[in-house]
């Protein structure tokens, strides 16, 4: 999934959104360089690099990153995760379980995802140190991920 | 910070979350890439990470397009999507490729007539043209794979995926004939003898059907069935668990694969092809699916949607058989109705609701419900019917089409007092009158509901 890896280097997902509409502009116009003897996601993985780290730049922000190959072998991992119709699937399985978390963990994720606030937002609102929520998020991820693949592995 | 020194496998996702949001400083990035490069473990839970946080902003983000927006906002506005403007940039750099696209297309389809004998020399004859691109739809020839941005021609052997909210029709030059598919299709154009073939793997066909000649039928093969089409009006669906056929003009012979059990399915009627299912024509069902979330507090639409029951935690679900709810019938509920919507004829439809306490139609303009845009409302309640109350219960004039399915999606919420909700227009040649049920299709899932609810409400009077 070419914007999974996008996120990967922008390190927001709402700036992915945007820059993976530059990386499928990208693609359109530099298909004829595109030798179609190799495979087409490491091809278009190599533009989406490109584009994601020149707005990086221009947004003058210098993240600590992943090397390429460790960016590569997580988009590989992501791959294996199976076709669009499954990702669909996961999500629409993530969706439902967050109806399953308790009502402080719903509002938790609600303030990061949908309000869209940082951290360290979050951390002045609930009272907690930054740390601790990350924490505390990760186990969220854990849990929410042991869900959907119980959802999954049900349907 | 040593890079080599070992992470555990806790704080590795921790890590990952702060990495992810750009919180990681430059020697834990350098310890944590260290860590991923030499266990794969964690490189799997590094990518359901990622792809969860991706997934989560997603979700965030359809809550908010099918949020109410401004009046100010038109209906055309919003049906301006971000993979719409993507696709305009796209056609405007992919113009002059299509021309020569299209040029050598055409060229490879003559020399394929010209070699293939006379099963292609019909199949091309008719011409096929994918059009009406809507999203990303990939299309894979001859190994090579390139996103679809206008109107190609088709040739036998060419496979299109639809990515998640993409649509497309193919249209055959010879008569009336459409086939449009959707929710993640895919799909390949079969070379067979004696007719054209679809494989259908996966998606929604809504097929349009002029006559065909009777020994060259349109076959669409799924994973499960192959549905023949002479001349006919059509939704079949397959994933990798069945084939479900609705005939909504005409008849279509459905043959199940495995067993070669077969049956022709006539106008009205609908029948799914499965392991372990019988394979029998049922009566379609017409209406609107009305899911209600009882004991909602607040007085807005938008208290409806904010319920973290809503959508998929309904208290209860019938169906309407016109798009009209009950009247006084409760008080704190909020309710969804929510329908297929087939125009009788191409042309301009005006739109209106009424409610009571508050209510929103959306619409769509295709089949796929997150394409939707709101198109007339009421903050303010009304009484049963009544539709000139306030400006803004009046949609602007819609062009549809004939034969074509759209979503449409009403919301009501309810506080005290006297409740009501309809769903009215005027089609063309039409007075205003409330959108029949011989329009409305129910989304598939809700055929069996409504099939075993035939009772309607029997259960549901709260007052």
């Amino acid at each position: 999934m070419l914007k999974a890896y996008v996120k990967s280097i922008v390190l927001d997902p709402f700036r992915a959104e945007d820059t993976f509409s530059e990386v499928t502009l990208q693609i359109v116009r530099s298909w004829d360089r595109f030798d179609q003897t190799r495979p087409f996601s490491v091809w278009a993985r190599g533009v989406a690099r490109r584009v994601a780290l020149a707005n990086i730049r221009n947004e003058n922000r210098q993240p600590s990153l992943f090397t390429e190959e460790v960016l590569e072998s997580i988009a590989e991992e992501v791959e294996e995760l199976g076709d669009e119709s499954a990702l669909d699937q996961r999500k629409e399985a993530l969706r439902k379980c967050m109806g399953r978390l308790s009502e402080r963990n719903r509002r938790l994720l609600h303030r990061r995802y949908f309000e869209n606030r940082s951290y360290q937002e979050i951390s002045r609102l609930v009272a907690k140190k930054v740390g601790a929520l990350y924490v505390l998020f990760s186990r969220l991820h854990h849990a929410l991920l042991h869900c959907v693949e119980r959802a999954l592995r049900s349907a | 910070m040593n890079p080599d020194k070992q992470i555990r496998p806790d704080d590795a996702a921790t890590m990952m979350l702060r990495y992810l949001n750009g919180a990681l400083g430059e020697q834990e990035t350098a310890m944590l890439n260290m860590h991923l490069k030499n266990n794969r473990s964690s490189r799997k839970a590094a990518a359901f990470l990622l792809l969860q946080e991706l997934h989560l902003a997603e979700i965030a983000q359809a809550a908010e397009e099918s949020t109410p927006v401004s009046a100010e906002s038109s209906a055309a506005q919003r049906i301006i999507r971000w993979t719409d403007r993507a696709l305009h940039r796209l056609l405007d750099v992919f113009r002059p490729r299509i021309a020569w696209v299209g040029g050598a297309v055409l060229m490879a389809a003559v020399l394929a007539v010209l070699a293939s004998g006379l099963w292609n020399a019909r199949f091309f004859s008719g011409g096929l043209r994918i059009v009406e691109v809507r999203g990303v739809v990939i299309l894979d020839r001859d190994h090579r794979q390139w996103p679809l941005s206008g109107e190609i021609e088709l040739q036998g052997g060419d496979e299109l995926s639809f990515q998640s909210g993409a649509s497309a029709s193919i249209r055959f030059q010879r008569g009336a004939t459409t086939l449009r598919f959707s929710r993640s299709a895919q799909l390949r154009l079969e070379s067979v003898r004696n007719g054209k073939a679809i494989r259908l793997n996966r998606g929604l066909l809504v097929g349009v059907v002029s006559r065909q000649p009777r020994n060259a039928p349109i076959r669409v093969l799924t994973p499960h069935a192959e549905a023949q089409v002479l001349g006919t009006e059509f939704t079949l669906f397959a994933d990798n668990q069945k084939t479900r056929l609705e005939v909504w003009d005409g008849k279509v012979h459905l043959r199940r694969t495995s067993d070669d059990a077969s049956t022709t399915v006539s106008k009205g009627q609908f029948a799914v092809a499965a392991n372990g299912v019988p394979l029998v024509n049922r009566p379609l069902s017409r209406g609107v699916l009305w899911e209600y979330w009882l004991g909602l507090n607040g007085q807005t639409v938008g208290d409806l949607t904010a319920d973290p029951r809503s959508p998929d935690q309904p208290t209860g679900k019938d169906y309407l058989p016109a798009f009209e709810a009950p009247t006084n019938w409760a008080d704190h509920y909020g309710a969804r109705a929510h329908a297929w919507l087939r125009p009788p004829a191409t042309g301009a439809y005006t739109f209106w609701i009424a409610a009571d306490d508050a209510a929103e139609l959306w619409l769509s303009p295709d089949e796929n419900s997150e394409n939707k845009v709101r198109i007339c409302w009421t903050e303010n309640w009304t009484r049963p019917r009544e539709w000139d109350k306030q400006p803004e219960q009046k949609s602007s004039p819609i062009v549809l089409k004939a034969d074509r399915l759209y979503y449409i999606e009403a919301r009501h919420r309810e506080a005290g007092g006297g409740d009501c909700l309809a769903v009215a227009w005027k089609a063309p040649d039409r007075e205003r009158e409330i959108i029949p049920a011989d329009q409305l299709n129910l989304p598939d899932e809700t055929q069996d509901l409504a099939r075993l609810e035939s009772g309607r409400r029997k259960a549901l009077s709260p007052r």
